[in-house]
């Protein structure tokens, strides 16, 4: 696998995670969402424009990062007032560890892989549905992590210029070690190197 | 009536008792008048049997001597005296006090009371102790049973024997330094004194033997010198790093000009050899021989070749016999065979010639070739003995000739190397037979011996271009030539890898040379040989070679081994040889930097059908090779754990002493000093537990011991209470020791069987000493940080045997349980609660063995864990051995949880540490799915067991301690048990 279509393929997968958990716990309204056949196992993916547009953006910046390896995480937040997170799904990119691709050559086809991010997609469902409710009016928001030289290039960027992003509080107030938050391992994909678990702020 | 037959005048232990008394009033009254000197005041003797002298003598000789002689053994007889007891009566009785009638007969002639031990009759030391073991001595047979004594005991001993203690200490620590290092100058003095004790030849029972061997052997030589070059070249790769060669540039000027570049990039192997090399070594300071044949072997060569003395014990013929057989079946190797039938005539030499010159070959002589042989080939072949030290000045010389243009070298063995040319060809610009011209003229004026070296691709091209370079010359097997056609006539095991059994299977099938393999499908190969064989085979074939060269080769093993001279009479002298063995194999070991994990112990035992000596003068004969290999839990290079493991594996052959012939110690798996062990942290510290256990354990028996002790003591005298520790304990032990004397020292039963005024002793005693400790333990827990405990608790391996003592008092264990768990899980919340309940009641339904080691001191863990800190922190073990990983782990948990009534608290501190370890290599997913599947088996299968409710919660808080401290979280379960029974609220 070469590595832009690498990179085609996870920044797929974290499209297809990030419409999957909007939809799961509720952010937006279900009607918003249509069901669609992928990784041959139904999805519901967005069909609100304005969210769309965003998710893309989103999107497109990931991908610059992910192409220079250093997107290190993929992180959504849901919230409903700001600076109290309430859940934060990481999405784990083991790639930039582990240096070489994992791909085994003998999934050509990515079979291999497509069943595991199948197995991962009802697997988020399954461990997320024991969780409590979120309040209404929550809203969500994307951090993604990386370093201080990727994000200055990036900011530099003229294209990317029409979809700015800020620096969040340093990771150590996100990070502080409390017991109220627990964490829920969500899946691992293997074959890409993928590991998603959630934070939940009790 | 009764009262009348006790008092019929005989006291009150009967008539025997009274006989025996009488006997010796009537001795004393009797000797009395003879008495000359009070010699043996104090000694009395009991004669049982046929003794020289006889029991007449020895009675008078004590009256006369102020001894006692008893007719009937008393319990204070101090002495018996025999000459030799039935097996029967030697396993029923104390046989420290049994010696040989000498004694008397030597105390008498030197007027005083000598040291007994010597003269016992069955002594108590181990066949595996080590014997001394000396050149024949004056003293006859005597002497050489005493010396089994250590030396202080025989320091004190009369002016007649210190001449030969003088000897018997020379000769040992002489043989301590042979030993220890066989290389040092040192040895050939050992060799001159030694000699002077034992005038016959040496075998391996001699200290000093294996220094001598080692000097002699030929192999030896040859392998260390090869193996050090391995070395050397290493050496000079790291000393020389990427500095510049300056002999390069000089010889571009002596060579600029006269040759323009072909600029091919092609690649260039160099094989270069030197021309029979220990012939042309020994040439040197024999110019006048050279164009004579000549051979180097051991032999005189001349008449004392073709007639050697013959150990009347072998038999030529039959040993002939047998090798020739063995080669031909067995190795398939006819040239062996050969060799064998014809070599083993009557009285000719059997020495191996080693190198022959050309001029010899040309007769037909061969190396390896015995001399008896070779002689009568070739009458005016002459012989020309080893010189080792110029073996090693030319074999340095050459390889520092070629060092100085490339350190590409790979080196094979003395005389013989690989080196990459190709970079070097292309820095200089010069046709590549220039340079090797260059270069082997440069190596005959350093060593003036001729050398030969071919040129190829590869090294397998080069090596069979030397071959055609061959004498004194060079050769290209250049790129254009066709390589088929080259390789074609070549005979399959001059290939590397093909000996000769291969050899066999292949010339059974028709293939004989290149040209064969070439013509032959790969399919019909892989059949004779397999895939991968077959695919090597068919490429060297064509002159492929894929082999790289290696430069900086690391040592894979380290053996020492001795087939020559290997004549043991008795257990004992083997096992002195295999510590020397072993002392020389760890010498080996720490020059060259490494540590073994493997021992493996090969020894040669006499063919059942061979005769009993070999033909060849002390050599091996024909043999049968077996092996035993030992693994070692960690790298080492200490000589002791090797010695050690090396007499357990002999141990384990059980071989008759006298059947071997050969013995090899080989350590493999080795790995650098400096390495950082990357190994599971949590395993070794199972197995350091084991071996406390173990310790631990006998130091229960120890104490568990002391009645009839103490009942002896009664007879004699004061006792001293202090609790026997054994000698060897290190001080690290001795908490864990004195708190299990602690728990076993109160013994009831023992206490009960003890007399009054004792077993008050001991009851004061016990408070005495063990209280202080105690309240230091306490102190000590005290200081200790507590996240250092925290840890899972590491369970004992192996079952321990069942203390008498902790199984009387569960209650008060529990009890004290609670309190340490309390302790080590201050603060970890309610939930510790929980624990503590459970503890309170798994002393019903646990082993006491596990009961025991979860309930013991605190000190312990902190040893074991500071152990575990000592060493580099865990990283999350690569390759997790660890079930719960498995695909079947749903499977194993219900098996677990319906196949018990009661959870086992053994399983549930295995299950702790496998969590653990899953923490630690992040697999929480599967944490994740473990406990939310565990959960719903319990509450399915065992709504109503508080046990398993608590077991569960147990485990759970481990899992969220073990998560907060690897993760910073804990883990969000599904699902948590709920029982109105247990419930903490």
């Amino acid at each position: 696998m070469q590595s832009e279509y690498a990179n085609d393929i996870h920044l797929e997968a974290i499209e297809v995670f990030l419409n999957h958990i909007l939809y799961v716990r509720g952010i937006y309204p279900t009607q918003i969402f249509k069901k669609r056949r992928i990784y041959n196992t139904p999805v519901y993916v967005s069909i609100y424009p304005p969210l769309n547009t965003y998710l893309a953006g989103v999107l497109r910046s990931a991908r610059e990062l992910l192409d220079r390896r250093e997107l290190k995480c993929f992180e959504i937040i849901l919230y409903h007032s700001e600076n109290q997170p309430l859940e934060s799904y990481m999405l784990q990119l083991d790639i930039l560890e582990s240096g070489a691709a994992r791909q085994p050559a003998e999934d050509p086809h990515l079979i291999e892989y497509e069943q595991q991010l199948r197995v991962a997609l009802h697997k988020l469902s399954e461990r997320v549905k024991p969780l409590p409710k979120l309040p209404g009016n929550c809203q969500f928001k994307v951090h993604l992590h990386t370093t201080q030289t990727a994000f200055v290039q990036f900011s530099h960027e003229a294209q990317y210029q029409d979809f700015p992003w800020l620096q969040a509080e340093t990771p150590q107030q996100m990070d502080a070690r409390s017991p109220k938050v627990c964490l829920l391992p969500l899946a691992t994909v293997d074959n890409v190197g993928l590991k998603m678990q959630a934070r939940i702020f009790a | 009536m009764a009262g009348d037959e006790i008092n019929n005048g005989f006291g009150e232990c009967g008539y025997f008792e009274a006989k025996k008394s009488k006997l010796e009033e009537q001795f004393a009254a009797a000797s009395d008048p003879f008495r000359k000197s009070n010699l043996f005041q104090g000694i009395s003797i009991f004669v049982n049997g046929l003794t020289d002298p006889s029991a007449n003598e020895l009675k008078q000789i004590m009256m006369v001597h102020g001894g006692t002689f008893h007719h009937y053994e008393r319990s204070h007889t101090k002495f018996i005296i025999a000459s030799n007891l039935p097996d029967v009566k030697v396993r029923n009785m104390n046989t420290s006090k049994i010696i040989s009638a000498q004694y008397i007969v030597d105390c008498v002639e030197n007027k005083r009371v000598l040291d007994y031990k010597p003269y016992l009759l069955y002594t108590n030391q181990k066949t595996t102790q080590p014997r001394l073991v000396f050149g024949k001595g004056k003293n006859t047979s005597r002497a050489n049973e005493t010396m089994a004594v250590s030396m202080s005991e025989t320091a004190p001993e009369p002016p007649p024997v210190e001449n030969d203690l003088g000897k018997i200490l020379k000769v040992l620590q002489l043989a301590a330094v042979a030993a220890t290092s066989p290389k040092k100058e040192t040895a050939d003095k050992t060799v001159a004194d030694v000699s002077t004790l034992s005038h016959s030849v040496r075998t391996a029972v001699d200290p000093a033997f294996l220094g001598e061997f080692y000097k002699n052997s030929r192999l030896h030589h040859i392998a260390t010198l090869g193996a050090g070059f391995k070395q050397y070249v290493c050496e000079l790769r790291q000393a020389h790093g990427n500095q510049p060669f300056p002999k390069r540039n000089e010889l571009r000027s002596v060579l600029s000009g006269k040759q323009e570049m072909n600029a091919d990039s092609a690649h260039y192997v160099m094989h270069i050899d030197m021309d029979c090399f220990f012939v042309s070594v020994g040439l040197r300071s024999h110019p006048e021989w050279r164009g004579l044949p000549i051979a180097v072997t051991h032999s005189k060569g001349g008449s004392a070749a073709t007639d050697v003395p013959v150990h009347p014990q072998s038999d030529r013929q039959a040993e002939r016999a047998l090798f020739a057989d063995r080669f031909e079946h067995q190795l398939h190797d006819n040239f062996r065979a050969d060799k064998v039938r014809t070599g083993f005539e009557k009285k000719m030499s059997l020495s191996e010639i080693a190198s022959c010159s050309y001029e010899a070959r040309a007769k037909g002589i061969r190396n390896g070739m015995f001399v008896g042989q070779a002689l009568k080939l070739c009458p005016e072949l002459k012989t020309i003995p080893y010189d080792f030290e110029g073996y090693k000045e030319v074999a340095f010389a050459l390889y520092d000739t070629v060092a100085q243009y490339t350190l590409n070298i790979e080196a094979v063995s003395c005389d013989e190397m690989f080196v990459e040319l190709t970079d070097l060809v292309a820095d200089l610009q010069v046709d590549v037979m220039t340079f090797v011209a260059h270069l082997r003229e440069e190596v005959r004026s350093k060593t003036g011996c001729p050398c030969s070296a071919g040129v190829g691709s590869n090294k397998l091209l080069a090596r069979m271009a030397t071959k055609k370079a061959k004498p004194n010359g060079q050769f290209l097997l250049a790129p254009g030539i066709d390589v088929l056609a080259y390789m074609a006539p070549t005979p399959l095991e001059e290939l590397p890898g093909v000996g000769s059994s291969m050899r066999h299977k292949l010339a059974q099938a028709g293939l004989r040379n290149c040209g064969d393999v070439q013509g032959t499908s790969r399919e019909k190969l892989e059949s004779l040989l397999g895939k991968k064989l077959a695919l090597t085979l068919q490429q060297h074939s064509l002159g492929i070679d894929t082999r790289p060269l290696v430069y900086e080769q690391q040592r894979k093993s380290v053996s020492a081994e001795v087939n020559y001279g290997i004549r043991f009479s008795n257990a004992s002298e083997c096992e002195t040889f295999l510590r020397q063995l072993s002392a020389e194999v760890k010498t080996r070991l720490t020059d060259i930097k490494r540590k073994a994990k493997s021992v493996t112990l090969k020894v040669m035992v006499r063919a059942a059908e061979a005769p009993i000596e070999a033909s060849k003068f002390m050599g091996h004969g024909v043999c049968d090779t077996l092996n035993k290999s030992a693994m070692l839990q960690h790298p080492t290079d200490d000589v002791n754990i090797i010695t050690s493991n090396v007499l357990k594996l002999m141990k384990e052959f059980d071989l008759p002493p006298h059947e071997l012939r050969g013995i090899g110690i080989h350590l493999s798996r080795l790995s650098d000093v400096n390495e950082v062990k990357k190994e599971n942290v949590l395993l070794q510290m199972f197995e350091k537990m084991s071996e406390k256990r173990k310790i631990e354990t006998t130091a229960v028996e120890v104490q568990e011991e002391p009645q009839p002790e103490l009942e002896q003591a009664e007879q004699q005298q004061q006792v001293d209470l202090e609790p026997q520790q054994p000698l060897d304990m290190s001080s690290e032990w001795k908490n864990s020791t004195n708190t299990s004397i602690k728990n076993t020292a109160v013994d009831p039963e023992v206490l009960a069987q003890l007399p009054e005024d004792i077993r008050q002793e001991v009851l004061d005693n016990m408070e005495e000493h063990l209280q202080p400790k105690h309240s230091e333990q306490r102190g000590r827990k005290r200081r200790k940080p507590k996240n250092a405990v925290r840890r899972s608790l590491p369970f004992p391996s192996a079952p321990a045997p069942l203390s008498k003592v902790s199984a009387n008092k569960p209650s008060n264990r529990a009890q004290h349980l609670r309190h340490e768990l309390s302790k080590r899980y201050r603060g970890g919340g309610q939930t510790d609660e929980i624990v503590m309940d459970y503890i309170d009641k798994v002393s019903n339904h646990v082993h006491p063995a596990i009961f025991e080691y979860i309930s013991r001191p605190e000190v312990e863990v902190s040893q074991n864990l500071q152990g575990a800190a000592a060493a580099p922190r865990p990283q999350p073990p690569a390759t997790l051995q660890n079930y719960l990983l498995g695909s079947n782990y749903k499977t194993m948990l219900a098996d677990w949880v319906s196949n018990q009534r009661y959870p086992n608290h053994t399983d549930i501190i295995t299950m702790n540490e496998k969590l653990a370890e899953l923490v630690k290599g992040r697999y929480s997913s599967r944490i994740y799915d473990i406990m939310k599947h565990l959960c719903r088996l319990i509450k399915h299968k065992h709504e109503d067991v508080c046990e398993w409710h608590m077991a569960f919660r147990f485990i759970e808080d481990t899992v969220q301690h073990h998560m907060m401290e690897f993760e910073g979280y804990q883990m969000m379960l599904a699902e948590s048990i709920s029982c109105v029974m247990c419930e903490p609220m």
